[in-house]
C-alpha cells in the first residue's frame, strides 16, 4: 500500500504576547484509498492540523509529505500549483463563486491549468453523473440548495483527480437530510474511486461513514478508533469515544443551522 | 464616545476609502475659488480681454457647481453601498433609523467641511502663482494680490449649501430593512440590463440624432448624445460578455474564466460606471481638442496670408484720410513698408460656389513682385491667368489651364491661359480666388456695374512689410503683434463710432485676436479637465472600493483550492484595465466624430491631430492613474491569497 499522507512530529507555535501551542508532536499517516476522519473538541487544534496538512498554514516543525514530496518546501508559486493538482478541498461553506455557474465552478481548477476543452467537457459530464447533479450544471450558485451545492463542491475538489481530498466539516451548514446525501457522496467515491479521504468533523453521524476516526484533544493524538462491519456500532463507538475524552455528549452533537 | 466622535472616528479610519473622494472635492472647491479670485477681483473688467475672461470663468463656476453636485451625490451614494454591512450590524446593535441618518449626515459634513477648508487654504496658498501665471497666459495687465473676501464667501456658501443638501439627500439611500437582508448575506446578483433590438436601435438613433443636431442645436446634441452612449454601454456590455460566455474555448481557459465571469455578474454596475467615465472624457476631449483645432487654424490662417495689412476704402469720395493714420503709425515705431494701391471687383462665374475677384493686369504686375508671384505674359482679348491656392482650387475643381470661364454680372466669356497656384491666399478679398484681365477688359467689364452697386469694386490699399517675412507667427512682444492688435482696435473704434466705414485687417493683429482667445480658453480648458479627469479616477476608485470585501472572499477562497497569486493578479488587472481604458477609446472616436462633423461650421483646417493627441494625453493621464490604483488594489487582494 502506498503512503498518501504521513505526518511526523508536527509541531505548531503561535508566537505572540501569550504564546499558544496548537500542536504537539503529531504522528498520522494515511494511506491510499483511505477514509480518515479527525475528531476533536473545539480547540483541540483539529483545524490547525488540516491547515498543515493542506499546506495553507506552515509547520514550527515537523513534516508533512503528501505523496512523498514535502509541500512546505515549496515556493508560494509552486504551493499554489501543488495544491491544484494533488489536494482536493470541501468547506463548510462551499466556498463556490457566485458568479459562476455550477459546471463553471466545477471545471474551474482545470481551466486555471489550461486544458484542453474537450477533456474538461469529458470530465464535468462524467462527474456531475455520478454525483448526481447533472440537471443543475447550468444554474448559479444562489439558486440551488445546500445540499447541492456540497455536491458541487465536491465535484470541484475531485476533478483534477487528487491525491488525497480533504473535507473540513463538509456537513456543517447542512441540514441532516443533506448530510446524510453528501456523506454518502463521500463514501461512494472512496469505495468505487478509491478517493483517499481526509475528514474533519464535529458531527459523530458524519464520522461514523470513516474506516477509522482519529481523535485530538489539547493538540496531542489521544485515539482512534476503526470501522467495523455495522456504521451504526462504529457510531456507537464514536460516541463513547467521545465522552471517554471527558466531552459532554451535548457539547459532541454536530451543529446544525 | 459621543456621538460625534463615533462618527469622527468613522471617517478617521476610513480614511483610506475616503481619500480619493476628498481629494476630488479639495480639487473642485480650490478651482471653483480660483476662478471666483477672478471673476472678482478689482482689476479684472478694466480691459475688454479681462472682461471676456470674467465672464468665460462665470459660465464655468456654473458647470463646475453642476458636476460637483451630481460627483458628491454619487460619490456618497456608492460609498454607503459599500458600508451596508456595518449599517446592519449598528441596527441589530439597536441604532435607530434617525441615528443611522444623524450618523452618514454628520459624517458627511465632517468631510465636506474638511474639503472645504482644504481646498480654499490651498487656492489662498497658490492665489498668487495663479493670478500671475493665468495673467501671464491668457496676456492681460498682472492682477495683484488682493483680499478675496467676496470669492471666499461665495465658495463657502456654495459647498456648504452643497454639501448639506446632498447630505439630506443621501438619507434616503439608507434603507433599514434592506440592510438587514444583507446582513444575512447570500447576495445576488443585480438583474442584467434589458437586451432587445428595440432598445439597441433606439440607442443608435439617439447617437445618430446626436450626430446630425450638433451643428444646429448643442444642447439638443449633448442630450441625446449622452442618452445614446448610455444605452450603447448597457447594451453592448451585456451583448459582449453574453457572447463571450457562449464560447467556452475562450471563455474556459486560464483566469478568463474569472474575470469575464465576475464582470459579467458586475455588469449593471460596469455599464453605469462605463458611461459615465465616457462622458466626462468626451466632454474633457473634445473641449482640449476643440482649443487645439483653434490653434491650428490660427497659425494657418497666420501663414496663409500674405498682407500685413490691407485698408479698405469704403467710400472713395470720402479720401483716404485714414491711410495718413496708419502711414504715421507705422513710422512711428519705425516700421519700413511698400504701399500698393489695388482696384479690383467681385463678380460670380458658372461652376463656382463662391465669389470670384477679377483684377487688371496692370495692378497684378504691380504687386507680384513683392508678394513674390510668378510673372505673366501681356494678355488679349478674353485670355485670363488664373491664380488661386489649393484651399481655393478645391471650391472650383474644373477650373484649369485651357478651360473657358463664364463670368455673370457683367457677363463676359474668359479663357483661362494659365494657372498659378500659390500657397498663400493672394487675393486681396478674402475668401476669393483671383482671375487676372487685360486692363481695357477690365476697364470695360467695371464700366458696366451699375452706380447702385458699386460696392462689388473694392479699393485696397496694401501695405507689405519687408522685415515681415510672415513664416512665423509673431511672439506677444514683436511689433507685428502689438502694432496689428492696436490698429485693428484703432479700426474698429472708427467703424463702431460711425466715423468711417473703412475696413483694416492686419495679419499680426489677427492673429493676436485669436491667439488670446484661444490662451483664455486654454487656461479655463487645463482646469476644468483636470478637474474631470481627477473626478473620474474617483468614480473608477469608489467602484473598485466598494467590490473590494467581495473580491476578497473570493479570491481568499480561490486560492485555496490553488489560485497562484500572478493569477489573481492578472484576473482583476484585466478588469480594472477595461473599467480604466474602454471609456478613453470610446470618448476618442466620439471626439473624432463631432469634431470632423463642426469641423466646417467652425472653419477649421484638421481635427484629427489634435483629437488623437488630446486622446493620447488623456490616456497618458489615465495609465498614470490606473497602475497607482491598480497595484494599491491587488496588493489589498494578495494580503487574502493564502
Amino acid at each position: 500500500m502506498t503512503e498518501i499522507l504521513k505526518v511526523t512530529g508536527l509541531s505548531k507555535v503561535y508566537p505572540g504576547k501569550v504564546t499558544t501551542r496548537a500542536l504537539t508532536d503529531v504522528n498520522l499517516s494515511i494511506q491510499k484509498g483511505e477514509f480518515v476522519g479527525v475528531m476533536g473538541p473545539s480547540g483541540s487544534g483539529k483545524t490547525t492540523l488540516l491547515n498543515m496538512v493542506s499546506t495553507i498554514d506552515a509547520p514550527s516543525s515537523g513534516t508533512v509529505l503528501i505523496n512523498g514530496s514535502n509541500p512546505h518546501a515549496l515556493k508560494k508559486k509552486e504551493l499554489a500549483l501543488f495544491r491544484r493538482r494533488e489536494l482536493g478541498f470541501v468547506f463548510q461553506d462551499f466556498n463556490l463563486l457566485d458568479t459562476l455557474t455550477v459546471a463553471e465552478n466545477i471545471v474551474l481548477p482545470l481551466t486555471l491549468d489550461k486544458q484542453s476543452l474537450k477533456s474538461m467537457e469529458a470530465r464535468l459530464e462524467a462527474i456531475a453523473d455520478r454525483l448526481g447533479i447533472k440537471e443543475i450544471l447550468n444554474k448559479r450558485v444562489y439558486e440551488i440548495s445546500g445540499g447541492q451545492r456540497q455536491r458541487a463542491a465536491i465535484a470541484r475538489a475531485i476533478i483534477p483527480e487528487p491525491s488525497l481530498l480533504l473535507a473540513d466539516e463538509p456537513t456543517g451548514a447542512l441540514d441532516s437530510n443533506s448530510s446524510q446525501i453528501v456523506m454518502q457522496t463521500l463514501e461512494k467515491l472512496n469505495e468505487d474511486d478509491g478517493v483517499t479521504m481526509m475528514l474533519v468533523t464535529h458531527d459523530p453521524q458524519a464520522a461514523s461513514y470513516c474506516h477509522r476516526v482519529v481523535f485530538i484533544k489539547d493538540g496531542t493524538i489521544s485515539g482512534e478508533i476503526r470501522r467495523g462491519e455495522s456504521r451504526q456500532a462504529f457510531f456507537q463507538k464514536i460516541i463513547d469515544m467521545l465522552s471517554y475524552l471527558g466531552g459532554q455528549a451535548h457539547e459532541l452533537s454536530s451543529i446544525r443551522v | 464616545m459621543s456621538f460625534p466622535q463615533f462618527a469622527f472616528n468613522n471617517v478617521k479610519r476610513n480614511a483610506r476609502a475616503y481619500f480619493a473622494y476628498f481629494l476630488s472635492s479639495c480639487f473642485m472647491v480650490m478651482v471653483f475659488f480660483t476662478y471666483a479670485l477672478f471673476i472678482f477681483h478689482p482689476d479684472i473688467d478694466k480691459t475688454e480681454l479681462g472682461s471676456n475672461v470674467q465672464m468665460v470663468m462665470l459660465i464655468m463656476e456654473y458647470v463646475i457647481y453642476i458636476f460637483a453636485f451630481l460627483f458628491v451625490l454619487y460619490s456618497i451614494g456608492s460609498f454607503l453601498k459599500a458600508r451596508n454591512k456595518e449599517f446592519g450590524l449598528l441596527t441589530i446593535l439597536g441604532a435607530t433609523q434617525g441615528q443611522l441618518s444623524k450618523l452618514v449626515f454628520v459624517e458627511n459634513m465632517i468631510i465636506g467641511a474638511l474639503s472645504i477648508v482644504t481646498g480654499m487654504l490651498a487656492g489662498l496658498l497658490l492665489s498668487k502663482l495663479f493670478l500671475t501665471l493665468s495673467a501671464r497666459m491668457i496676456g492681460i495687465e498682472e492682477l495683484g494680490l488682493y483680499f478675496p473676501a467676496k470669492a471666499l464667501l461665495l465658495t463657502v456658501g456654495a459647498f456648504l449649501l452643497l454639501f448639506l443638501v446632498i447630505s439630506a439627500f443621501t438619507l434616503l439611500f439608507i434603507n433599514q430593512s434592506r440592510v438587514l437582508e444583507l446582513l444575512k448575506g447570500g447576495s445576488k446578483p443585480k438583474k442584467e440590463p434589458k437586451v432587445s433590438v428595440w432598445i439597441s436601435l433606439f440607442g443608435v438613433l439617439l447617437l445618430a440624432a446626436g450626430y446630425v443636431t450638433v451643428d444646429n442645436n448643442l444642447a439638443v446634441a449633448a442630450a441625446t448624445g449622452i442618452a445614446g452612449t448610455y444605452f450603447f454601454f448597457t447594451q453592448i456590455t451585456v451583448l459582449v460578455f453574453r457572447m463571450l460566455k457562449k464560447s467556452r474555448r475562450l471563455t474556459w481557459r486560464g483566469t478568463n474564466l474569472i474575470w469575464i465571469s465576475e464582470m459579467a455578474y458586475k455588469i449593471k454596475d460596469n455599464a453605469v460606471i462605463l458611461f459615465m467615465v465616457t462622458v466626462v472624457t468626451a466632454i474633457c476631449c473634445m473641449a482640449v481638442a476643440f482649443v487645439m483645432s483653434v490653434n491650428v487654424r490660427t497659425q494657418n490662417m497666420y501663414h496663409e496670408d500674405p498682407y500685413p495689412f490691407r485698408y479698405y476704402v469704403s467710400d472713395p469720395a470720402q479720401g483716404e484720410s485714414g491711410l495718413k493714420t496708419v502711414e504715421q503709425k507705422l513710422k512711428e515705431k519705425g516700421i519700413t513698408y511698400e504701399k500698393f494701391k489695388t482696384e479690383s471687383y467681385v463678380a460670380t462665374a458658372s461652376g463656382r460656389k463662391g465669389t470670384v475677384t477679377v483684377m487688371s493686369e496692370e495692378v497684378y504686375k504691380s504687386i507680384a513682385d513683392a508678394l513674390g508671384l510668378a510673372k505673366i505674359d501681356a494678355l488679349e482679348g478674353k485670355q485670363a491667368v488664373l491664380v488661386q491656392s489649393d484651399k481655393e482650387a478645391r471650391n472650383n475643381p474644373d477650373w484649369s489651364a485651357g478651360s473657358s470661364i463664364e463670368l455673370k454680372n457683367p457677363s463676359s466669356g474668359l479663357e483661362v491661359v494659365k494657372e498659378i497656384r500659390t500657397q498663400k491666399e493672394v487675393s486681396p478679398v478674402n475668401g476669393t480666388n483671383l482671375l487676372v484681365v487685360s486692363s481695357a477688359l477690365y476697364d470695360g467689364l467695371v464700366k458696366q456695374i451699375p452706380a447702385d452697386r458699386s460696392y462689388w469694386i473694392y479699393t485696397i490699399y496694401i501695405y507689405m512689410v519687408p522685415d515681415w517675412s510672415g513664416q512665423t507667427p509673431p511672439g506677444r512682444n514683436d511689433k507685428e503683434y502689438k502694432v496689428g492688435l492696436e490698429l485693428e482696435q484703432w479700426a474698429h473704434e472708427r467703424n463702431v463710432s460711425g466715423e468711417s466705414a473703412d475696413l483694416l485687417s492686419s495679419r499680426g493683429g489677427m492673429y493676436a485676436q485669436h491667439e488670446q482667445a484661444t490662451a483664455m480658453m486654454s487656461f479655463v480648458g487645463v482646469f476644468i479637465a483636470s478637474l474631470l479627469s481627477v473626478c473620474s479616477a474617483s468614480f473608477l476608485y469608489f467602484k473598485l472600493h466598494s467590490e473590494l470585501r467581495q473580491d476578497q472572499q473570493i479570491y481568499n477562497a480561490m486560492s485555496k483550492i490553488g489560485l497562484q497569486s500572478g493569477e489573481m493578479g492578472k484576473s482583476s488587472t484585466v478588469q480594472i484595465a477595461v473599467l480604466f481604458f474602454t471609456p478613453i477609446f470610446v470618448s476618442a472616436v466620439q471626439t473624432l466624430v463631432v469634431l470632423n462633423r463642426v469641423r466646417e461650421g467652425f472653419d477649421l483646417d484638421d481635427v484629427n491631430q489634435p483629437v488623437l493627441l488630446a486622446s493620447a494625453a488623456f490616456l497618458v493621464v489615465q495609465a498614470v492613474y490606473f497602475v497607482l490604483v491598480s497595484s494599491r488594489y491587488i496588493q489589498k487582494l494578495k494580503r487574502v491569497m493564502v
